[in-house]
């Protein structure tokens, strides 16, 4: 057995790696020095825009963030100060695009319920407000004490634990990406962004399980950083080492899946004929061999999962990168130094010296840029890919917050060309429905509510935080259908609650019942009208507007306002439905909602 | 592949005692170990020195080391692979 000296000794100097990582410093994805400049700049384009404000206002909730609250109050703002207020949300909200936001988790983490594992918790998400070690040695000492159980009997409860353990922390890393969103401002790019480094850097829970959620919380806290810092984090990641086997590739056993999906889908992109072939694939995978996970004991009942190279399994030769492909960049990494034959712990500076060449690389940075143009113009064009990648917005390492504040200061994101542009995912439909009824947090902080709404997305098409290929989900229309309307409804129907939607009807906020007798006694009063079918349709657009955020650009289709306004009670989804509730399934069930 | 089989069985109790963060842990610690586990750590396979010479197993303390940390490796993979076959094999739980 090796000496308890040298274990310890190791721990030393392996906590204070763990820690030096958990303790990166937040950067800034609007640095004071800038924010000056970055807010004349977009209310420059405010002011040339040929979008109204109403539309700027819904085009930046939408595609700077996950959708529009419903309106609350009116207030009585000219254009221009709507439009000065509007940059200055959008700066506010990139400042902050890094915040971890750990009360929302800490809020979800508290809910509680009846456990079905008898002595299980009953805390379905407290992972969501724990460390992954927490996670992890809760899950490992289960398995050990079924392991060691004397009987079937309590061998099976234990694994019932672990497994109600493991689940619980694969269910933590999806609510927490519902909770977060749900919670996030209008607009809120740190939402946005975050939600977009974890699909660009897939991980799916089924496989890195207890790992999800520093994982997500890890690539959050570096939005604002370098593109190199992201890719280190994520390599060295053990959800990722998990997730595409990277932790079980040895020099004798190669696994390529990681190295693949580093070149293919994280860096340079999918381009194989140009940058690199099949060869630097293994290559790549050489290089990173030995880089896996370890468990590090902490204390007698803590474990902590982390980043480990193991230099025995290291292939230490020198090895020629990238020049087969035509538009190759060759890169040598010099052979490991050894020891008696085996490579020295300095050789992981060879996967970190690859990590940072990729970094930089001309197709990565024209790979991130184009991902990030579709996620906020919804386009791409050579002349913005071109004004990414430069080395004064770009730098060295893929300064994000520069790339971020280029895009956000383009004149075609504020343009008619932007404006709905794009399909939401599912669970960008389910969060923006709700959020446009006006849900109070005690209302998303519900188990029943968080669970249906991740329950409505999945049937939609997409398991959040459990995308099962590398690749992530797809950003580019990929939900689009001539069905998808007629199939979604029912589902984000069934879950939407209207409750707390209010009106403002001068000064005073109607909700609930008190609402719904005002579109009660104005439907009387339009059907009293000289023309009571138009005055329906001018109701129906009014309370759009007023009650929900629409544009008032958009206009409902006018037969099914006057469908949903004349609808004898009786007939309303099983006789008890409100008319409001009518409205607002009507109104949302629209192509304009479908599209951001 | 036998040796495989005879050092995670050596390594299976190792798995959380002993600290698998490697990337620190000095070269030449004076690592004591039991000569049956050495023995069967087979190092050649998978290391050339910079010379492209295989060298000889020698069982010298750099060896030592360098055997725990393969073992570690070994164990953690076993670890990881155990702990995937038994989420896999799991059947609903609460969500």
């Amino acid at each position: 057995m090796i000496a308890r000296s040298t274990a310890l000794t190791a721990l030393t100097a392996c906590t204070a790696l763990a820690l030096s990582t958990a303790q990166t410093a937040l950067a800034d994805c609007l640095p004071a020095a800038e924010r000056a400049q970055f807010e004349r700049r977009l209310l420059a384009l405010f002011r040339t825009s040929d979008l109204t404000i109403d539309q700027l206002e819904t085009h930046a909730a939408d595609r700077l963030g996950l959708g529009r609250f419903a309106p609350g109050a009116a207030t009585a703002q000219t254009d221009e100060q709507r439009r000065v207020a509007l940059a200055a949300a959008i700066a506010d909200s990139l400042e902050d695009a890094a915040a971890l936001h750990a009360g929302y988790d800490t809020q979800l983490a508290a809910i509680e319920e009846t456990s079905r594992v008898p002595g299980g918790s009953s805390f379905p998400y407290r992972a969501a407000a724990a460390d992954m070690a927490t996670t992890y040695s809760e899950i490992e000492r289960y398995a050990r004490l079924a392991r060691e159980a004397p009987t079937a009997a309590e061998r099976d409860r234990y694994r019932r634990l672990r497994s109600q353990a493991f689940n619980q922390s694969r269910a933590s890393a999806s609510a927490r990406s519902f909770v977060q969103t749900m919670l996030s401002g209008s607009p809120d790019p740190g939402a946005v962004l975050g939600e977009f480094w974890f699909n660009h850097f897939n991980v799916s829970t089924s496989k890195a399980g207890w790992a999800v959620v520093d994982y997500q919380k890890a690539l959050r806290r570096r939005v604002c950083g370098t593109f190199r810092e992201m890719l280190h984090a994520s390599a060295k990641h053990p959800a990722m080492l998990m997730y595409l086997d990277n932790f079980r590739s040895t020099a004798s056993a190669i696994n390529e899946n990681y190295g693949r999906e580093l070149l293919e889908l994280h860096t340079l992109g999918d381009d194989r004929l140009r940058y690199y072939r099949q060869q630097d694939v293994v290559g790549v995978a050489r290089v990173l061999t030995g880089w896996g996970v370890g468990f590090a004991r902490v204390d007698a009942n803590t474990v902590r999962p982390q980043f480990a190279f193991y230099r025995s399994s290291h292939d230490p030769a020198a090895i020629r990168l990238f020049q087969g492909a035509p538009a190759g960049i060759v890169l040598n990494i010099p052979a490991a130094e050894v020891s008696g034959g085996v490579p020295r712990a300095s050789a992981v500076s060879r996967g970190e010296m690859l990590l940072d060449y990729l970094a930089g690389h001309e197709a990565t940075r024209a790979n991130i840029c184009r991902k990030l143009s579709v996620r906020f113009l919804g386009s791409v064009s050579s002349e913005v890919i071109q004004g990414c990648v430069a080395n004064n917005i770009w730098g060295n390492d893929g300064d994000l917050g520069a790339v971020y504040r280029y895009l956000l200061t383009q004149p075609t994101l504020w343009s008619s060309a932007a404006l709905q542009n794009k399909y939401k995912n599912p669970f960008e439909l389910v969060v923006s429905a709700h959020r446009r009824t006006g849900l109070t947090r005690a209302k998303i902080l519900n188990l029943a509510f968080i669970r249906n709404s991740l329950s409505a997305v999945a049937q939609l098409g997409l398991d959040v935080a459990d995308v099962a290929p590398p690749t992530g989900y797809d950003d580019n229309n990929q939900w689009r259908s001539a069905g998808e309307l007629l199939r979604w409804t029912p589902i984000l129907f069934a879950n939407l609650d209207v409750e707390t939607l209010g009106l403002d009807v001068g000064g005073r906020i109607l909700r609930g019942a008190a609402l719904e007798q005002h579109v009660r006694a104005e439907l009387a009063t339009a059907a009293a009208s000289a023309n009571p079918i138009l005055a329906r349709r001018a109701l129906g657009n009014r309370l759009a507007v007023e009650m929900l955020g629409v544009p008032a650009t958009f206009t409902l289709a006018p037969l099914s306002i006057e469908d949903t306004f004349t609808q004898p009670d009786t007939l309303r989804a099983g006789g008890d439905q409100t008319v409001v509730r009518s409205f607002v399934e009507t109104a949302l069930a629209q192509r304009w909602f479908l599209k951001k | 592949m036998p040796i495989r089989k005879i050092i995670l069985a050596a390594a299976a109790a190792m798995a959380l005692s002993t600290t698998a963060c490697i990337e620190t842990a000095p070269d030449t610690e004076g690592a004591v170990e039991e000569e049956s586990e050495l023995a069967t750590c087979q190092l050649a396979p998978i290391t050339r020195d910079i010379s492209g010479d295989t060298p000889s197993p020698a069982l010298s303390a750099d060896n030592a080391s360098a055997c725990a940390v393969l073992n570690d490796h070994l164990a953690s993979i076993a670890h990881i692979e155990a702990m995937m076959e038994s989420e896999a094999l799991d059947e609903g739980g609460v969500q």
